[in-house]
């Protein structure tokens, strides 16, 4: 029943693209759904035939579909001769290649086909967990944020890559498809699964990733369910670890459940694999499964590949020895560790992995990672984490000890001060949130009354859903435009679609201040240098324009900002954009223009004082007022 | 005996969730009740008020076409916006705000605006400074930089901290003989590094 309605919706969805019947907004809406959906349907086509029907087969099942679609794009990219062709061709071409492997395969594998056996009451939960989380993410979440603004600002470097890749411009290492990613921290896996439904649904990107948004929701919930239900057992288990996960947003570095980024995706991935991993038995726990997932884990996050490769390596060795000594020795290491990662952090010891002025600045002091977790979880797990820790030892959890060491190894790495460290907390989170059920659940078992259990479950609920507003709504702040919450405005999008229209198929070359470099690359797809990210000289370059100077001096600046990548220089069109965004972030000192977290993200319009510059530079003979609005003048080099 | 564990399980789980959601609806509140400021549009032209806890106090969106005036009277700070009358040539004061009670100037040479909170304690705020444009100069000190065109006031009395933020590089001085505050703000000349005056505000 289930995969005949995504039977109906994908290949219905697909013929109504093709007829031209659903408009884009729909499109997006359901190129979004298809971000999770579209594998699932490929791997269906597999797992219908096969052995074995465990659930966590055909996610695996999913996951090299999309790694096949992958795969494909790869080797097609050092065949295809018209790059602005290749990758919708690639996309179609691998859709419909993996579809046929996989029947092959499913075929060969077996005759008989699988059914599909639903529990009626985890159904009805997970339902009651889908209404939950919608009522969670458009009413408290969204509720100011219309399609398709954005609370995030690293989804615009996103947006920047799946617009690249679009384009045709495929590489394994990012850095060389654009000089925004000046860090190579992932590979474009992530990315491809954006821009085959993007392409396959001819739908609008930035529309596509407002409802990605969604759907990742929704995604962490189920599995946060299934890993309940895996590791704890029992049906309070398994809702209290889904609802815990939905009410728990990490608002700084690692978000794992309301943004969509190769961080959180990865982590989600990792969590699973790690929870497949520490249930099965011994005869079904195989290398191949254990490579397949760090394959995955880290094609999408290397960060996050490696820290749940150390995990999982720990784990199989224990698995194949079972030795009780070695337990206790991994137990004691890992503590250790966390302990050790703390004092290094309290007094003040620092390992920068970058140059990157950001690099240095995501490094956070003890104090300040607790002040993060009591705006996140509140003061309960005071309560709830030592209780699970008892709860653990006196039942002497065969699972919960591994719940314990990957909560200690992890945080350990989380709280451990060197450049961007709080992204593991993205796989953490998972057996955190674990933990803290346990807690709950030792509170639970002590009461027979059903009434009474369902009671307390409402009242914790309730007090962490409390948590959940109020860090939303603070969170929320930072994005408050004047209008409503996004980074981007109807100005920018107006500007966005304006060089869209005017300047198709042409080669532009945008220069203005590094956030409105990467607005205009994430909305119109047009090329900067570094966009958010500009090296040091363009930075002094920009920095160097005033309204002191003449039209000519100005000129002769932009002329000299290049890009990095040299297949990136060649132009039809310069641009420059003096926006309310640039005249905000002049005026900042040397230190916040060169840093990435100190830069001039809300949308804003320009002041009276700033139309000095904007009048002598439409007054001269080498600029050209060509889009004018209240918060963005573009002007083309004549 | 087992009877009044669960009791007291039941009431410390039930009074301690009780005590979060109450704890977090009064965080919400004033999270809430501070929004009309936060939802003001705050620019380079923005002039800022802060308490000694980091938290913005008042927004008062400043309008450089328009001269400003920050008055000392009886130790009572108050920033008045002026009109130019073009009719009889008089000034308007078209707005009065009382900026702190007992104010004076804490560093008017490195232009740094102090607070007793550690500002990294709460990670809404340093963003949002952050995001302004300010950097943060250490990672526990009190101290927070505020780039070179802000200036800032303290209240002894109320223990209050003001940050004046104007969008231009600016000189502050006391003017002890005469009992004056003065800011005078302007454009550096790029040869000699010098201050030439654009605008002056006296602090009465």
């Amino acid at each position: 029943m289930i995969m005949l309605f995504i039977d109906i919706f994908v290949l219905g969805a697909l013929i109504l693209v093709k007829l031209g019947l659903i408009n884009q907004a729909l499109a997006s809406f359901v190129a979004g759904a298809m971000i999770y959906l579209l594998p699932v349907y490929l791997a269906y086509n597999c797992w219908y035939f096969a052995k074995n029907k465990r659930f966590i087969y055909w996610l695996m099942l999913s996951l090299i579909s999309e790694f096949i679609v992958f795969a494909i794009i790869c080797a097609l990219s050092f065949l295809s001769v018209d790059r602005s062709l290749f990758i919708t061709d690639a996309t179609y071409y691998s859709f419909v290649l993996t579809n046929l492997i996989f029947i092959v395969m499913g075929a060969l594998e077996k005759k008989q086909k699988n059914s599909i056996v639903v529990n009626k009451k985890d159904l009805y939960e997970l339902l009651l967990l889908t209404t939950v989380a919608t009522g969670l993410f458009f009413i408290v979440y969204r509720v100011s944020t219309p399609i398709p603004g954005i609370v995030n600002w690293d989804l615009l470097h996103h947006l920047n890559m799946v617009r690249e890749l679009i384009k045709g411009n495929f590489s394994l290492i990012l850095s060389q498809i654009s000089d925004t990613f000046t860090f190579n921290s992932y590979t474009p896996f992530f990315h491809i699964l954006i821009v085959a439904p993007t392409l396959l649904f001819k739908a609008d990107t930035t529309q596509v990733m407002w409802w990605a948004e969604f759907f990742h929701y929704l995604f962490t919930t189920y599995i946060s369910y299934w890993l309940g239900k895996k590791v704890l057992g029992g049906r309070w288990g398994a809702l209290m670890t889904a609802l815990i996960s939905l009410f728990i947003f990490e608002s700084t570095v690692a978000y794992t459940n309301l943004f969509f980024l190769p961080l959180t995706l990865a982590g989600t991935l990792g969590a699973l694999f790690t929870a497949e991993i520490i249930t099965s038995h011994k005869k079904e726990f195989n290398f191949k499964n254990f490579v397949l997932g760090f394959l995955i884990v880290f094609m999408i996050h290397y960060m996050i590949g490696i820290a749940y490769l150390l995990l999982i390596s720990v784990i199989y060795i224990y698995h194949k020895s079972k030795s009780t000594k070695l337990k206790k020795i991994l137990l004691i290491g890992s503590f250790v560790f966390l302990t050790a990662s703390v004092l290094i952090n309290y007094f003040n010891q620092k390992l920068f992995i970058t140059d990157r002025p950001d690099a240095k600045h995501f490094i956070y002091s003890i104090q300040e990672l607790l002040a993060m977790f009591n705006q996140w979880y509140g003061f309960l797990p005071i309560l709830f984490i030592p209780a699970g820790l008892y709860f653990i030892i006196k039942k002497k959890h065969e699972l919960g000890w591994m719940i314990v060491f990957a909560v200690f190894s992890l945080s350990g790495m989380a709280f451990f001060p060197f450049s961007y460290g709080l992204k593991v907390y993205a796989l953490d989170r998972y057996f955190i949130n674990l933990l803290i059920v346990c807690g709950i659940l030792s509170f639970l078992h002590e009461f027979h009354n059903r009434f009474l259990q369902i009671f307390l479950i409402i009242v914790v609920s309730l007090a962490f859903c409390s948590v959940f507003v109020a860090n939303i709504n603070a969170h929320l702040q930072l994005s408050y435009n004047g209008k409503n919450n996004s980074y981007i405005s109807k100005a920018d999008l107006e500007a966005a679609n304006w060089l869209n229209n005017n300047f198709k198929g042409k080669r532009i070359y945008l220069i203005s201040d590094p956030t409105t470099q990467a607005v205009f690359e994430a909305l119109a797809g047009i090329n900067s240098q570094g966009g958010a990210f500009p090296r040091p000289d363009t930075v002094e370059l920009i920095s160097s324009i005033n309204s002191g100077l003449d039209a000519t001096s100005i000129r002769d600046i932009l002329l000299k900002v290049h890009d990095t990548l040299p297949y990136q220089n060649g132009r039809d069109i310069t641009l420059f954009v003096l926006s309310g965004r640039y005249f905000n972030w002049q005026r900042f000192s040397w230190e916040c223009k060169t840093s990435y977290a100190c830069q001039s993200w809300l949308p804003q319009e320009i002041q009276s004082s700033d139309y000095d510059l904007i009048q002598k530079m439409t007054d001269s003979n080498y600029f050209k007022a060509i889009f004018k609005n209240k918060e963005n003048v573009i002007f083309e080099l004549k | 005996m087992k009877d009044v564990r669960k009791i007291i399980i039941f009431i410390t789980i039930s009074i301690l969730s009780f005590f979060q959601i109450v704890f977090i609806y009064s965080q919400y509140i004033s999270q809430l009740s501070f929004f009309p400021d936060w939802k003001t549009k705050i620019d380079r032209q923005t002039i800022i008020i802060s308490d000694t806890q980091g938290v913005f106090l008042k927004i008062v969106p400043a309008n450089y076409q328009y001269e400003y005036k920050i008055i000392r009277n009886d130790n009572i700070l108050t920033l008045s916006q002026f009109i130019d009358n073009i009719a009889d040539g008089s000034n308007n004061i078209q707005q009065t705000i009382t900026l702190c009670k007992n104010c004076y100037l804490i560093d008017e040479k490195m232009k740094k605006v102090l607070t007793q909170k550690n500002i990294n304690d709460d990670i809404v705020l340093k963003k949002k400074v952050m995001s302004k444009g300010y950097t943060i100069q250490s990672t526990n000190s009190l101290d927070i930089k505020v780039n070179s065109s802000s200036a800032g006031i303290f209240d002894p009395i109320n223990n209050k901290k003001i940050l004046i933020d104007i969008d231009q590089p600016s000189t502050i001085y006391l003017d002890e003989k005469n009992q004056q505050l003065h800011i005078q703000t302007g454009v550096i000349k790029n040869d000699n590094n010098s201050y030439v005056i654009n605008q002056k505000f006296n602090f009465l």
